[in-house]
């Protein structure tokens, strides 16, 4: 108990980690002519939004409208700034100690690779909270306009904070597994676009409200989830104070945003120990019993918070797009922590049978066993809590889902196949993954897709089929089942070449 | 007592360390040589946990590397190949980094310090920033950084290469205390009179395999069934050395640079005696006749094939 609380505290304080970076990153005169001319930039920004307004030519009414929107550009500009530079600022520290080998002089030593991770963490998070304290200047000037109240300024900054403490936790963890600073670069910028387009997307039914003008609860048939848009501020732009619905509860919604966002960290933390763990199979094994527990905690929050809809497929429509959009996080924790290099690199050379007392470990050979388990884990609370879901379409719906993640771990072994290494695959198959989604938006969206296979110019294939972004219309439900049967031979196709192809390499 | 067992590491499908095994106890200065890219630093890597082994096993008094890293690393001190340096870090700060890494108590940090700055000469560089010093002082605060915690298992990766003779002999020295200390030092290098005369184990690798591992007196003494001798005579050579090369057991009898016969001879010391016999008996001028001290860099000539990966 002692030892344990030693590590898990012991950790934030007194670690050298972050002492050592304290003591450099501040040591020359480089970095306070950055932060000055930040915070120069910032207000002149604050300052061109408030005088255009300012000349406002509209109503008091329009002109208070444009100033809370100013405001949340505001927010959204710092939100940016802050975690690029805090996420970059760790991840680079992390690669070029790897490149200069001052980290086999850290791990050759018994320090955990926790206590290592916390440490760039903390240190990046260091600039996050410098650079907020110098941006408040220039939220300042908005309050004092009437763009926002105090508290909404105090409460965004908590939760810029916490959200860039994410993205620098999410660069410590590329950086942890890279051996260059291109890669956790590139990555890390991905997961914030992925990120803030699935954050914004749950959160879109909101216009641009503060507390100022807020509705007395946000009007959305899902209102926990709307206001995890405050976690990409400026963008999913939600009052931290507006009142919300969880489970029957009203509460500000900054509370339920928060909570969310440090599991999110807690993750992203893991994930990057188990890049720097000795040996890595039982670390990686670790990690996936991480992604277990938090897609079962994750789907156990959302099912419960979801308000049954009547029985017609109108609102089954509604409640599959949900789900399926918070199937992408799902799915890229499925991508994260399964395993699924070519069998050189991950399995024991004797080995190379699947059995169920080997689940958890991260060989390639249960990484599609693994995927189905999280799928479980996810769609088990939704089927135990949401007796809506109990039905034809429900379960159809949650197969579909299942058959797509079983998809994409096929797919992406067959890539680390061809690619030979396990992150240029992952890398092809985040490709794959964008390519999708730019499909789905462009395609399927606005029922485009539809109209075309009206006019016959658009055969068998709605591509509201292959996205599990945006739900089932009715008429891409009626072409469901030759989709799944397509999707199932793929998907087995696939498989098979890969086995085939480690049995014989 | 450290054993490492069958040892291998596989990148990718090369097979960078091919199944190394040998056993030191506590004392030993163990010298492992190889040429640049035989496998020394993945080894010496594997043992102290910053590599997973593809298979095989290494452990120290009974702990193995991989079952617990971390009570290998609280008994062992590395020092990588080139030193890991930070930018911008002064040395005291570079210490207070490694007294809090090895759970020194932060009271007690500054006088370890200032203990260790004392032990390594480097108390008028405190202030200084790690990289203004020179490289033997730096490779001198990075043993130091090692010694913290009084490890049980040094593993020094080419500790020398780049150093000037005088450091290099100080650094000669110090190793030999700590072998004296009762540590199992492991000393990595593919310069060999850098290791000449301070190891009492050897161990050539080539392309991943560990060709031969003993005491140094053992693989630098004729070997068991060849004899080296050096031969001089009185006055000219050659009538000795004709009568050298018509012996059927006698290989490569040769003059060399300073006149003198050096031969191999197959067989025992009997064998040898047998020979100084007859050679008095042909009634042939010989002054001396002498055992040839070989040294490492001609049994890591003799055992290697000069293979590359
Ligand atoms: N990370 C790595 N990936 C692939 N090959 C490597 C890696 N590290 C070392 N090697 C290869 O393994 C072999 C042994 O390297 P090393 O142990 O550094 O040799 P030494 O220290 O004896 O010079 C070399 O051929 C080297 O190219
Ligand atoms: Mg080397």
């Amino acid at each position: 108990m002692a030892t344990w609380l030693k590590e898990s505290v012991g950790g934030y304080f007194d670690n050298p980690v972050a002492t050592r970076d304290l003591r450099v990153h501040f040591r020359n005169g480089r970095i306070v002519i950055l932060l000055v001319l930040y915070a120069l930039f910032v207000s002149l920004m604050a300052q061109l939004s408030i005088g255009n307004i300012q000349s406002y030519p509209g109503s008091i009414a329009s002109a208070q409208r444009e100033l809370v929107t100013a405001y949340f550009s505001l927010t959204g500009l710092i939100f940016g700034l802050v975690s690029l530079v805090s996420a970059m600022s760790a991840a680079f520290s992390v690669v070029s100690e790897r490149q200069r080998k001052a980290m086999d002089l850290v791990f050759s030593a018994p320090f955990s690779a926790r206590r290592y991770v916390l440490g760039k963490v903390i240190s990046g998070v260091r600039y996050s909270a410098i650079l907020i304290a110098m941006s408040l200047p220039a939220m300042a000037a908005l309050v004092v306009a009437g763009g926002a109240t105090t508290l909404d300024v105090l409460l965004h900054c908590a939760l810029i904070l916490a959200s860039s403490t994410f993205f620098t936790a999410v660069g410590v963890a590329f950086a942890s597994y890279a051996k260059n600073f291109i890669a956790p670069l590139a990555m890390t910028l991905v997961v914030a676009f992925v990120w803030s387009v699935t954050l914004l997307t749950l959160s879109q039914s909101l216009r641009v409200v503060s507390s100022i003008s807020a509705p007395s609860v946000v009007p959305t048939a899902f209102p926990f989830v709307s206001c995890l848009g405050l976690l990409t501020p400026g963008l999913g732009a939600v009052s931290p104070t507006q009142p919300v619905q969880v489970y029957g509860f009203t509460t500000q919604a900054w509370i339920p945003a928060l909570v969310v966002v440090l599991l999110a960290i807690r993750f992203a933390i893991v994930a990057a120990t188990t890049g720097l763990e000795f040996p890595i199979g039982k670390a990686a094994r670790t990690l996936r019993v991480h992604g277990l527990v938090y897609v079962f905690v994750l789907g156990l929050i959302i099912a419960a918070a979801i308000v049954p809809p009547t029985s017609s497929f109108g609102d089954m429509y509604q409640y599959s797009q949900l789900a399926s959009r918070i199937f992408a996080p799902v799915l890229i924790t499925t991508l994260y922590t399964a395993p699924f290099g070519s069998d050189r690199m991950n399995q024991p050379p004797d080995r190379t049978a699947f059995t169920f007392k080997k689940i958890l470990w991260p060989y390639s050979t249960n990484a599609l066993a693994y995927g189905l388990l999280l799928c479980a884990a996810w769609w088990v609370p939704f089927l135990a809590l949401a007796s809506h879901a109990r039905n034809g379409i429900g379960l159809t719906f949650i197969f579909h889902s299942c058959l797509i993640t079983g998809f994409f771990v096929a797919l992406l072994r067959c890539y680390s196949h061809l690619t030979k290494t396990t992150e240029k695959a992952k890398g092809f198959l985040v490709l794959t993954l964008l390519f999708m989604v730019a499909l789905s938006v462009g395609f399927a969206g606005d029922g485009t897709a539809l109209r075309l296979v009206q006019e016959g110019s658009f055969s068998v294939y709605d591509l509201a089929l292959i996205r599990p972004w945006l739900g089932y219309t009715q008429d891409s439900f009626n072409f469901l089942p030759v989709h799944l049967i397509l999707l199932s031979v793929a998907t087995a196709t696939l498989f098979y070449a890969a086995e085939k192809r480690s049995r014989r390499g | 007592m450290l054993v490492v067992d069958n040892l291998k590491k596989d990148y990718n499908g090369f097979q960078a360390v091919q199944g190394i095994s040998f056993e030191l106890e506590p004392g030993d200065v163990f010298a492992f040589i190889g040429s640049n890219g035989a496998g020394k630093t993945t080894t010496i890597r594997m043992i102290a946990t910053l590599l997973e082994p593809s298979s095989g096993t290494a452990s120290l008094f009974g702990v193995d590397v991989t079952k617990d890293p971390m009570a290998i690393r609280r008994m062992l001190g590395y020092m990588p190949d080139f030193f890991g340096l930070y930018d911008d870090v002064k040395v005291w700060e570079y210490l207070d980094f490694f007294a809090t890494i090895y759970e020194v108590p932060p009271r007690e940090r500054r006088k370890v310090i200032d203990n260790v700055l004392e032990l390594t000469d480097l108390s008028s560089k405190r202030d200084a920033f790690v990289q203004s010093l020179s490289r033997g002082m730096q490779q001198r605060l990075c043993l130091a950084r090692c010694l913290v915690h009084d490890p049980k298992l040094l593993l020094l990766d080419e500790p020398a290469s780049g150093l000037d003779p005088r450091a290099r002999s100080e650094l000669k020295e110090l190793i030999l205390e700590l072998g004296r200390m009762g540590k199992i030092v492991i000393v990595s290098s593919h310069i060999l009179p850098e290791l000449e005369g301070f190891c009492n184990k050897v161990g050539i690798v080539e392309r991943g395999q560990l060709l031969s591992f003993g005491p140094t007196s053992d693989l630098t003494r004729s070997s068991g069934t060849t004899k080296h001798l050096v031969i001089s005579t009185l006055g000219s050579p050659e009538g000795t050395l004709a009568w050298l090369t018509s012996q059927p057991n006698l290989t490569e009898a040769r003059l060399n640079k300073d006149g003198n016969i050096e031969c191999s001879l197959e067989g025992d010391d009997a064998a040898q005696a047998q020979l100084l016999k007859s050679l008095v008996e042909a009634n042939l001028p010989i002054r001396t006749f002498a055992d040839r001290r070989i040294d490492l860099e001609d049994v890591f000539f003799q055992v290697t094939t000069g293979a590359v990966n």
